[in-house]
């Protein structure tokens, strides 16, 4: 792959992936009562429910924030977060559909699609995506020296 | 790689914060010290006669602040549409499915329950009863559980808000009131 097409591959999933995670954490913050619900239906930790109803949507606004609007060391940062953040969902989606709950997915807020395997690849999708982001996107290269002729 | 990873846990850390502190001051935050540990819905309903509203009826309570609505039907027929603003309650598909829901009572007078039909919402409706009547101290007041007559069927041949946006029958009763 040339630098300019992983630039450019690099520009554009920032753009989906900031897009995305800032458009969910806006999309849960609607109601984070119901939110709260829809974590506790997927049975990990139910007691866990409000606490991560209150603080996941903002820290997905962080991170899709970082992705869009940061300098290179915070985009890598956005970047990491946005693996873990996308691998947590990934592993709760997929113990989901290993024990065959019947729940809605709240990955974008209540009432949204129940959760299947299509989740489940779609979420593995987006954390690969998180993670090739990390690789592709590089600082800006340092303009040239320009040599004093004295 | 330190400084990476320093970083990413300084926009975890303040994300976390700042959604926290968010929740505290907005009106319709989450009281995440109110939360109770989950039931079940395993409940057998009780012979006595649950009250049972009938759709037009439960509509004059829409829109109340202190009413809660609870659908009880799967996933995919609570996406496919619902009574506007109600939460879901899957009863068949999470034993803890309640806790969550108990975490809203708070402030709540009336919790409407329903499902496909009327039989399907009432064990729910019992099991609410029953953890509320048996959890002492986790709500001030317990908040009236009653059963949608008819079911989501009933609700949507009645022509009332039945999908998952806004909904304007509860916006007329709340523009009618004084």
């Amino acid at each position: 792959m040339t630098v300019r097409a992983g630039r450019l591959a690099s520009l554009l999933l920032r753009l989906a992936m900031g897009g995305l995670l800032l458009y969910a954490g806006i999309a849960k913050l609607r109601d984070p009562a119901g939110f709260a619900q829809e974590i506790a239906n997927y049975q990990l930790m139910p007691g866990l429910a409000p606490y991560l109803a209150v603080t996941l949507p903002a820290i997905e606004l962080l991170v899709g924030g970082a992705l869009l609007f940061s300098p290179w060391r915070w985009r890598q940062a956005g970047a990491l977060g946005a693996a873990l953040l996308l691998g947590v969902f990934l592993v709760a989606a997929g113990s989901a559909v290993a024990r065959g709950l019947d729940i809605s997915c709240g990955c974008f807020g209540t009432g949204t699609e129940p959760v299947s395997v299509l989740t489940v690849v779609r979420n593995l999708g987006l954390v690969l995506a998180a993670v090739l982001l990390l690789r592709l996107d590089k600082p800006r290269a340092a303009p040239p020296r320009v040599r004093d002729p004295e | 790689m330190s400084g990476l990873l320093l970083r990413t846990a300084c926009l975890l850390v303040a994300g976390a914060a700042a959604g926290a502190a968010f929740n505290a001051v907005r009106p319709a935050g989450v009281g995440v010290s109110g939360f109770v540990a989950a039931s079940t819905c395993g409940a057998e309903p009780t012979a006595d006669g649950r009250v049972v509203l009938p759709p037009r009826e439960a509509l004059t309570l829409c829109g109340d602040p202190g009413v809660l609505v609870a659908d009880v039907r799967s996933a995919a027929r609570f996406a496919e549409g619902h009574v506007a603003n109600a939460i879901h309650l899957p009863c068949r598909a999470s034993g803890d499915a309640l806790g969550g829901a108990m975490s809203r009572l708070s402030g709540k007078h009336t919790v409407i329950v329903y499902g496909d039909s009327t039989v399907e919402a009432r064990p729910v409706a019992e099991s609410l009863a029953q953890r509320l009547g048996t959890d002492d101290g986790a709500l001030v007041a317990a908040p009236r559980i009653v059963v949608l007559d008819g079911g989501f069927g009933a609700w949507d041949q009645a022509g009332l808000a039945c999908s998952s946006g806004p909904c304007p029958e509860c916006q007329r009763h709340l523009g009618s009131e004084p």
